[in-house]
């Protein structure tokens, strides 16, 4: 009866994937998003019970079910840059390169890559979502007409520097997601400032989710489900055939 | 499985909403003082399944958590205030604003603001937008007028009957705003004021941040259509990946839905 635990935790590992990858579609046009990845062949391989496993299954039967998937399944965050795209907007920026904006949330410090800034009514810069940028020395407040993000990060304002863009480094492994492309850090990780991190202003770096990877890799989900449906269904039928060979009674 | 379906929805809504932005900007290709808008998405809150760090039974730490998203939202449509190019029109009364800043009209009883400077004199001699709001502050005193001329700096100029010499006859003042992108796009190119856009600021043309005065230009519309049919295709693509994926997990629910 193993192969039954198997193919559904293997059925499960599937419908994790098909999770991930209809997030990743869904934001194919949401800038600074970057495509979550699930660690899948490796949980695939370990969903075959080992010989060590199978011997711990006869000493020990109901740990069996336990010991399948979870241990190596993991998902992680794909940094790579995303494409650069021109959107005119004065206080939209890209960060070419490696790097991170720090923003200031209810919550506490976060970070993202989305740079689709707008202004606040008292002339903060913020994000979308209103939470304001930080710079270099604090929140960067504009007033007097349309600023100028220049490749270093000074916002210029009618000639005059009212702050500069603040660009961390962080480890990717030490990242959690949150909902609007933010970043929190776990605990006890450290964050290195990227001052010589350069900027495109006027564009935004749009998502990394590569279509074609994606699609593949529902396809082969989907096929992965099937075989997997295919076991359970054999599985079953061998049941039944030994119920009425050696059952009824 | 469920979780599949319901992101893929967030991701077919979003990209509807997107070709609505698109076609309206398109829409709108030739309409001067138009400004274009541009669909910003957001993604939504993570589901933590499993813990970094926990221990599994078997003893050993994972190495990674595992974090599924939901899905994805637009969270706003910003206008985009890039300037538009300055099309000559020869007529004295079309007016093109080069830099920030608004007219400001009086439109039904309330203050809007644009950037279409196609005016006209009215029949009681005040200037006028094509849609016959009166501009606030309002330019009066111009019936009959003739050899008028609009400075950069926004002077109205002209020789009122029975004079020989052009004389200064109002003066048109820009309203800029600390998030032009808050206003609130009435039709009609008109905007209004909200809470995210701030309160106007009245200039004089050309000081603090406003832009100047062109007379014989009208600025056209900013939509650029290359921009515009590419996200388009975008949009439609990706509206059919995510119709996809509701297939493929309907598909699978379905082979479930058959096993005895």
């Amino acid at each position: 009866m193993s192969s039954v635990y198997t193919s559904v935790s293997g059925q499960d590992a599937v419908f994790k994937q098909m999770q991930v990858i209809a997030n990743n579609l869904a934001n194919m046009s949401t800038s600074g998003f970057k495509a979550e990845r699930l660690k899948f062949e490796q949980a695939l391989s370990s969903s075959r019970p080992t010989e060590s496993s199978l011997k711990k299954e006869i000493a020990e039967p109901s740990s069996m079910q336990t010991s399948f998937y979870a241990k190596t399944a993991g998902s992680y965050t794909d940094f790579t840059q995303g494409a650069i795209e021109t959107t005119h907007d004065p206080l939209n920026v890209a960060l070419q390169g490696d790097g991170l904006f720090a923003v200031a949330t209810a919550d506490g410090e976060r970070y993202t890559r989305a740079g689709e800034f707008k202004l606040a009514t008292d002339g903060r810069l913020v994000t979308p979502q209103g939470f304001p940028v930080q710079g270099s020395g604090g929140e960067i407040v504009v007033s007097g007409g349309t600023p100028n993000i220049l490749e270093d990060g000074t916002v210029m304002v009618a000639g005059a520097s009212v702050g500069k863009i603040r660009v961390v480094k962080i480890d990717p492994s030490e990242l959690t997601r949150e909902a609007a492309q933010l970043f929190k850090l776990k605990d006890g990780a450290s964050v290195a400032e990227a001052p010589e991190t350069r900027m495109v202003s006027g564009a935004v770096e749009s998502s990394n989710v590569n279509a074609t990877r994606e699609l593949t890799d529902m396809i082969m989900a989907s096929r992965a489900f099937d075989s997997l449906q295919k076991t359970r269904e054999s599985d079953s039928k061998m049941s039944k055939a030994r119920a009425e060979a050696f059952g009824k009674g | 499985m469920l979780n599949a379906l319901y992101s893929a929805a967030t991701g077919m809504e979003a990209q509807q909403l997107r070709i609505s932005v698109i076609s309206n900007n398109l829409a709108n290709m030739s309409t001067s003082g138009f400004k274009q808008s541009r669909a910003v998405f957001q993604d939504l809150i993570y589901q933590t399944q499993q813990q970094a760090g926990a221990t599994t039974t078997a003893g050993e730490q994972l190495p990674s958590g595992i974090q599924v998203g939901t899905g994805v939202k637009v969270v706003s449509t910003p206008v985009i205030f890039s300037q538009g190019i300055m099309e000559q029109t020869a007529r004295d009364l079309d007016i093109a604003i080069e830099g920030d800043g608004f007219l400001g009209v009086s439109a039904n009883g309330q203050t809007a603001y644009t950037r279409a400077g196609s005016l006209s004199v009215s029949a009681t001699g005040s200037l006028v937008t094509q849609q016959g709001y009166e501009l606030n502050p309002p330019v009066s005193g111009l019936a009959g007028v003739s050899g008028l001329t609009i400075t950069s700096d926004g002077a109205v100029n002209g020789i009122t009957p029975g004079q020989t010499t052009a004389t200064t006859l109002g003066n048109l003042s820009l309203s800029t705003f600390a998030n032009p992108s808050g206003l609130s796009a009435k039709g009609s190119n008109l905007f209004m004021e909200t809470a995210a856009s701030g309160t106007p600021t009245s200039n004089t043309p050309g000081q603090s941040g406003a832009g100047t005065i062109r007379q014989g230009f009208l600025e056209s519309s900013n939509v650029n259509i290359a921009d515009e049919l590419i996200k388009m295709i975008l949009a439609q693509r990706s509206f059919e990946m995510n119709s996809k994926v509701v297939k493929t997990a309907d598909e699978m629910m379905g082979s479930m839905n058959q096993l005895r």
